[in-house]
């Protein structure tokens, strides 16, 4: 088939337009700088959300053979793999906004807890940044996208003068906080890309709890209508839909000098010009396109001299712990839907004490689906059946609590994302093969969080639903992939600088979760938010000043 | 045109939220709650009748009559409505239509549900009295490793998905009133629930 390629030279083409992405073409677009935006999908139609359509309406619809907009990307249309007895459960969403269309909005900010764990347990490389350097824009992004919360920040959780009102915590939220703080474990409010006032021309939230399926009046951050609308109506940027890209082209200066994409549905391939190059495709997917890119000065990628690439991949370990509280038990049923997910967080609190670990790092909590939920999945695990059944669920019903606690992944070299070998996507590309397993650290640490979840539900007396010590959600599943492409000070040891620049390629900018150097326990988006907008602040500004292309 | 569409709600942005309530005391809090908002109440019609097939896909007339029972006995008729008013004995046909996997474990379970009857009782089991068909469930449900337990804990979890996801279970069992269009989020009131 011929390749379509435009002789015209595009200052910047980014790979993506999710968080990342997005901020990237919203950054660099407000400062004179056209863009050119590749997204794998299209623009999700919010009108077509079934956000408001309940459960039995939704039994019908599918009856009927309708279904609703369907976010995830489908395996089968673009396998991937893993090592056998290794399942890891890979979500991706192509099409504009990427996974912040469903994302779960928790916007906590690193600390230097994080930045600096590397320095203080020994365990692979510090991040080349500090909190001072990222503040500012951890500022910027809250005030730009708006994230709710409260003014009880702690170590290991940054505060912000830019935080909207939090939304009011639920009744088993208030007496969750009550047993923690019995317990000498704090539990604060949750930080949350959700608007509890209307933002920058953005809707306030109407608490209708369906934020999974979509917010059909977008009142919370997602980067197709906060970042790529606004930075369209700049008139410097461009978006090709359906481009699923393979490559990052080198040229004989072992410069990048473009990209390789191919038409989602034709297959058509094209080939574009640039003379900047910004990777935003999503960790797992930032990382193939790298991998792919091999050339005669990278024949291990591009920029991936260094082996790092595709090395250290972390994802975050978690459980789930159900109880139900004595003071709710039989009690009436309130609407608990509020924004959608936990109004309450517990930050790590392991560095504080006095206490000996045979762990390294730390985990924080999340309390989502406490309350009455639009389901009664809980029953599944009580005895019986019959009248004593039905009344059993009925009563525990408005009594529901619920705690994930989140823990931090140690990033190893052998848990890695590879493409030598793998089978061909139908493009012809190789597809990524995911080698990884979490080790004694994180069961360890398992060990330590299934400890504070139950003290929790102690202290509150809740009846507590079976559960399997030690058991963790499958590889995958927190949807917190990171560390592929990760930031360093030796460019033996990393990919990139602080700037998400690489080290090797300094026409080529890496700024998803790809970039990070460890885990954290907290939630990746709001970092990659205010990391690619600092990456993007240098690139404009190396543009300017003619250091780059 | 799907039930839904015809009482959609229109929405108006900018500070304005059109609500459309379904519990007269759902709108007698949400209009206390808005007072600094003009808001439209606006008269929406009484929800379409819910709508269930006339026969099911998968199972036979004789199987059918099997599913319905089982769905009573795991969620019984009280003052509130039972697995059956909920149709779920149409949610478990349609569920078990789509998943081969699930046809064989009902296929498996129901052999097991009649050589069980038969060798009890010497009838089939949709034959027999409601005590003796609670009974042969007990004892699957008691021995949750074998396969008559096992195919007591599918149909158990479908009975259950099937009937919290209808609106006689959610809603007039459970008192479910979520997913709604609210100006405020109060949350806890209790001033015994406080830190």
């Amino acid at each position: 088939m011929q390749v379509q390629s435009s002789p015209e030279v595009h200052d910047v083409v980014i790979i993506g337009s999710g968080a990342a992405g997005g901020m990237a073409a919203w950054n660099l677009s407000r400062q004179g700088v056209n863009v050119l935006v590749l997204d794998a999908g299209r623009k999700f139609q919010r009108s077509k959300f079934w956000t408001h359509v309940k459960p039995w309406d939704r039994q019908y619809r599918l009856g009927l053979g309708q279904r609703p907009p369907e976010f995830q990307l489908d395996i089968h249309e673009q396998p991937y793999t893993w090592r056998k007895g290794d399942y890891f459960d890979l979500i991706r969403v192509w099409g504009r906004g990427g996974k912040t269309n469903i994302w779960g909005r928790v916007s906590l900010r690193y600390s230097d807890l994080d930045f600096t764990s590397a320095e203080r347990d020994g365990w692979e490389i510090p991040w080349p940044i500090r909190y001072k350097d990222i503040a500012p824009y951890y500022d910027r992004v809250e005030q730009l996208i708006g994230v709710c919360g409260g003014d009880d920040d702690q170590d290991s959780l940054p505060g912000s003068k830019y935080l909207l009102p939090p939304p009011a915590p639920r009744c088993g939220e208030r007496l969750l906080q009550k047993a923690a703080h019995n317990i000498g474990v704090s539990v604060v409010a949750g930080r949350r890309a959700v608007l509890t006032k209307p933002h920058n021309g953005h809707p306030a939230c109407h608490y209708c709890g369906s934020c999974g399926k979509g917010c059909d009046v977008g009142a919370f951050f997602n980067a197709s209508d906060y970042l790529m609308e606004p930075a369209l109506a700049t008139g410097r940027v461009k978006v090709v839909d359906n481009a699923v890209v393979a490559r990052v082209l080198v040229d004989g200066r072992g410069l990048a000098s473009g990209v390789q994409f191919f038409d989602r549905h034709t297959g058509a391939e094209h080939t574009v010009r640039a003379r900047v190059v910004v990777v935003a495709a999503s960790c797992i997917d930032s990382t193939r396109i790298l991998l792919n890119s091999k050339s005669h000065q990278f024949p291990n990628g591009i920029g991936n001299s260094s082996d790092v690439i595709g090395r250290y991949l972390c994802e975050q370990i978690r459980f789930h712990m159900y109880g139900f509280l004595p003071e709710l038990m039989g009690g009436p049923v309130q609407n608990d839907d509020g924004i959608g997910g936990a109004h309450i967080y517990m930050p790590r609190f392991n560095h504080r004490d006095s206490r000996k670990r045979d762990y390294l790092r730390g985990y924080g909590m999340q309390f989502w689906g406490t309350g009455a939920q639009d389901n009664a999945n809980f029953a599944k695990q009580l005895p019986g059946f019959g009248v004593d059944l039905k009344t059993a669920i009925k009563k525990r019903y408005p009594a529901l609590v619920a705690l994930h606690p989140y823990g931090e992944t140690l990033p190893r070299a052998e848990n890695r994302v590879r493409v030598e070998g793998t089978p061909l996507d139908r493009y012809g590309i190789p597809i990524a093969r995911i080698e990884y397993k979490i080790g004694e650290n994180e069961h360890k640490m398992a060990q330590e969080m299934y400890a504070t979840a139950e003290d929790i539900l102690r202290s509150a007396k809740a009846e507590i639903l079976p559960f399997q010590r030690g058991s963790l959600d499958v590889a995958g599943s927190a949807i917190h992939e990171h560390g592929t492409c990760r930031m360093g000070a030796d460019p033996k040891r990393s990919a990139l600088n602080g700037f998400c620049q690489m080290h090797e390629v300094k026409n080529t900018f890496v700024v998803d979760g790809a970039a990070f150097t460890t885990a954290s326990e907290k939630n990746p988006t709001l970092t990659i938010l205010a990391l690619a907008w600092r990456a993007t602040d240098y690139l404009a500004g190396e543009l300017r000043a003619g250091r780059i292309a | 045109m799907p039930a839904e569409d015809c009482q959609e709600v229109n929405l108006f942005y900018q500070g304005i939220i059109l609500a459309v309530m379904k519990t007269r005391r759902a709108a007698l809090r949400s209009l206390a709650a808005a007072t600094s908002l003009p808001l439209f109440a606006q008269h929406h019609q009484e929800e379409a009748q819910v709508h269930r097939p006339s026969a099911p896909k998968y199972f036979s007339a004789v199987d059918f009559r099997v599913v319905t029972v089982l769905v009573d006995l795991i969620l019984p008729p009280t003052d509130t409505p039972g697995g059956a008013d909920a149709g779920v004995h149409f949610y478990v046909d349609n569920t078990v239509a789509a998943d081969p996997s699930l046809q064989k474990d009902f296929t498996e379970g129901f052999a097991w549900l009649g050589a069980e009857s038969r060798s009890r009782h010497s009838r089939s089991f949709a034959a027999l009295t409601a005590t003796q068909q609670v009974a042969i469930l007990k004892t699957a449900s008691e021995a949750p490793d074998t396969p008559p337990g096992r195919f007591f804990t599918c149909l158990k979890n479908l009975t259950i998905d099937g009937y919290y996801s209808s609106k006689e279970g959610l809603v007039r069992e459970l008192g479910w009133h979520g997913n709604t269009y609210l100006a405020e989020f109060k949350g806890c009131t209790h001033p015994e629930h406080q830190v």
